[in-house]
């Protein structure tokens, strides 16, 4: 059984006794009834308290018929409305019902099943005029929220593709709202909750576990001004993933197999050479002559054994980007010890190194192996990309606060998918050589001066690699004196 | 650790005359082998590139070749094709890294004497290098044998050259009579001088020397 409230505006007391009998003695509904005797007091009752439906008569001495109809419906939007015709006027009667009544009834043929019907149907089919009004408004809202600007991410909330639209309001680059770039511009304090979307674990009965899922809420604007409700979406990604979480491993295995791969041909190199020479001093031990032979063998299984030292140390140093010993450097010594370091390897290759300095160079904060560890891998990038006969270039420029070096090859260059991987770890476009750490080491190390590395390459036309340092003009005299030897 | 073994070990055979021609762009593998060579006795010369090597060693050299495939330029299966091109008969030992067995297997089927995989135990390369060499030895005996056989046969006249072909096809001396409208005697006058000519006491020798003439002279006897 129904409960409703509903209000009687009836100036003709038999009328009212009559209604407020037929309503109270229905033994199938329960309403609610409030009555009133005019226009005016029922406005009153609509105003204080809300009311399911309204049981209008059209002659009331204080209204003339319809208006009272436009004026009920206009104020409350969601109220039903029936009206009560004394006249048998069907003309009035479909006026009514076009200005917002529900239905109408003669009060010449007002019987008890009739009017409770025709008050519950009024209910109804307000009920669900006003459903529909309101699914229209949520609709409106979703347009205007799709249409005002268009972005997305995927799963994760990253930003993977041109947005123009978020650019062209933000302001942003794509570079800076790349991944998850774009929440900087959010306001700071909303982030968290903005990130948080992405971690919603709902509960899900029919497996009985917590699954991800992805929210997104729009908001109902109802008349233009206020937020009345929350449109929401919830979308499972628990699926995708899990796909996503079983890639992920299969690519750390693969880049595990890589890293493997790679450290046994750097180390397996210096281990042979250190065993066989060492092999080789057993041999001539008990020799009275072999005092040389003895001293060359065991040089080169030292210089093999540094060697190993320096491969795990060069991971390691990768797999934690450890603290590094900061200080005052001459950056033309770095660059001529790389240079002198790859000079061979550039003429055993065909090709010819050449350093152009036009700028006398700034002493630099920083780690002198490391910068130098950072040219070279440069360096002999250039060189394996490149043919014989061609040329790598090596040149510094000052740019106000920053100088910078850049080694550019004319070699084979690099596909966009090379370049947008040349940082990743274990990432090498060499087939033969290499641990694929090179750049990304690189990366890290620049990094930690405070520095940049860019890359810029054409398929076929050579790369052009960037590194920029800070320039600093203090002086430090308790630098002075370490300037000039280096640990390593 | 007992250091007399690997002295005897290493020190053990007579070596045949020879170099070990070293090429890997690796110095302190190319130094280590070297040194290990020496240990033992033998003559080695590195390289650290094939084409240093080939500007290098311009004739056909005793001994033989161990070279890394890997390396920038030209790598070791590079250089062993160009070996064989230039008529070179080094056995070829192909050092090999991790994971290029396919390498190896490519070497071999372009006639490498023999592989081995880094990282390798040394007195497994000594033991190596050591049945190339001899392997190279052998060969070239084999060859000199050839080349003076070869000699020999051209020093012989028409009519004995005749008689040889049939001699070794195994006619006897009345056939041969019978084919040649000679006389018995004649075949035999003919048949010592082929002995004394070619250096042997017997029929059985001469066959054996006619059909090493007819080996090719990359061939293995």
């Amino acid at each position: 059984m129904t409960t409703a409230s509903a209000l009687l505006i009836e100036d003709n007391p038999a009328d009212r006794a009559k209604i407020a009998y037929e309503l109270r003695m229905d033994e199938y509904s329960s309403f609610d009834l409030t009555v009133a005797e005019s226009l005016q007091a029922g406005l009153e009752q609509l105003m204080s308290q809300p009311f399911d439906v309204v049981l209008l008569d059209l002659s009331l001495p204080d209204a003339r018929g319809l208006d009272a109809v436009l004026e009920l419906t206009r104020t409350w939007p969601d109220l039903a409305v029936v009206v009560l015709t004394g006249l048998e006027d069907k003309q009035t009667a479909l006026v009514a019902l076009k200005q917002g009544a529900q239905d109408y009834l003669s009060k010449d043929w007002l019987d008890r099943n009739l009017l409770i019907r025709a008050l519950q149907y009024a209910i109804e089919r307000k009920r669900n005029a006003v459903d529909l009004r309101r699914s229209e408004q949520r609709y409106r809202a979703l347009v205007a929220a799709m249409t005002s600007i268009v972005w997305s991410t995927d799963a994760d909330g990253a930003i993977q593709d041109e947005q123009p639209a978020w650019a062209e309001y933000t302001g942003q680059t794509s570079r800076q709202y790349h991944r998850r770039g774009w929440l900087d511009a959010l306001h700071a304090e909303d982030r968290p909750s903005v990130e948080s979307f992405w971690d919603l674990r709902v509960w899900h009965a029919s497996s009985q576990r917590h699954r991800r899922c992805i929210a997104r809420v729009v908001p109902l604007i109802a008349d233009g001004v206020e937020v009345s409700e929350w449109v929401g979406t919830l979308t499972d990604v628990e699926d995708a993933k899990q796909a996503e979480e079983a890639l992920r491993r299969a690519e750390r295995l693969a880049s595990l197999g890589t890293l493997a791969a790679g450290i046994a041909h750097e180390i397996n190199n210096p281990i042979v050479a250190a065993w066989t020479s060492a092999e080789a001093a057993l041999n001539v031990l008990d020799q009275p002559e072999a005092r040389e032979m003895l001293s060359e063998c065991l040089q080169n299984v030292i210089q093999s054994v540094l060697r190993c030292r320096d491969t795990v140390e060069g991971v390691l140093r990768f797999a934690r980007h450890g603290e590094v010993d900061l200080r005052y450097c001459d950056l033309a010594r770095v660059i001529r010890q790389a240079i002198n370091e790859l000079e061979h390897y550039a003429e055993a290759h065909g090709q010819t190194l050449t350093w152009n300095n036009v700028v006398e160079l700034p002493r630099i904060y920083g780690n002198e192996a490391q910068m130098q560890q950072v040219l070279v891998t440069l360096m002999r990038n250039a060189i394996e990309a490149g043919r014989a006969g061609d040329r790598v270039e090596l040149a510094a420029i000052l740019q106000e606060e920053l100088v910078q070096i850049t080694v550019t090859d004319y070699g084979h260059g690099m596909t966009a998918t090379e370049q947008q991987r040349a940082f990743d770890p274990f990432f090498t476009s060499r087939k033969e050589r290499g641990t694929g750490l090179g750049l990304s080491i690189a990366h890290g190390i620049m990094e930690g001066h405070g520095g940049a590395i860019e890359l810029t390459s054409e398929e076929g036309g050579g790369t052009k690699v960037t590194v920029r340092f800070p320039v600093t003009n203090m002086t430090n005299p308790l630098d002075e004196g370490k300037t000039k030897e280096s640990p390593e | 650790m007992n250091t007399q073994s690997h002295e005897t070990e290493g020190r053990a055979d007579a070596k045949p005359a020879g170099t070990v021609f070293v090429v890997d762009d690796d110095e302190q593998v190319r130094r280590s082998i070297e040194q290990l060579g020496r240990s033992v006795g033998l003559n080695v010369a590195a390289f650290a590139s094939a084409d240093e090597f080939l500007k290098s060693v311009s004739d056909d050299v005793a001994g033989c070749l161990v070279t890394d495939v890997r390396m920038p330029g030209m790598n070791g299966l590079d250089l062993q094709r160009r070996l064989a091109e230039s008529g070179f008969c080094l056995p070829v030992v192909v050092v090999t890294g991790y994971a290029e067995v396919p390498m190896a297997v490519q070497a071999l089927k372009a006639g490498a004497f023999d592989f081995i995989q880094k990282p390798f135990r040394p007195l497994a390369l000594v033991e190596v290098i050591q049945r190339a060499i001899e392997a190279d030895a052998k060969h070239r005996k084999q060859r000199q044998q050839v080349r003076e056989i070869r000699t020999r046969l051209a020093s012989l006249s028409l009519r004995e050259s005749e008689v040889l072909k049939l001699l070794a096809s195994g006619k006897t001396t009345k056939r041969i009579s019978a084919q040649l409208n000679i006389s018995l005697t004649t075949v035999d006058f003919h048949r010592n001088n082929i002995l004394g000519k070619m250096r042997v006491d017997n029929l059985v020798e001469l066959t054996r020397a006619v059909a090493l003439s007819e080996l090719a002279d990359d061939e293995p006897i």
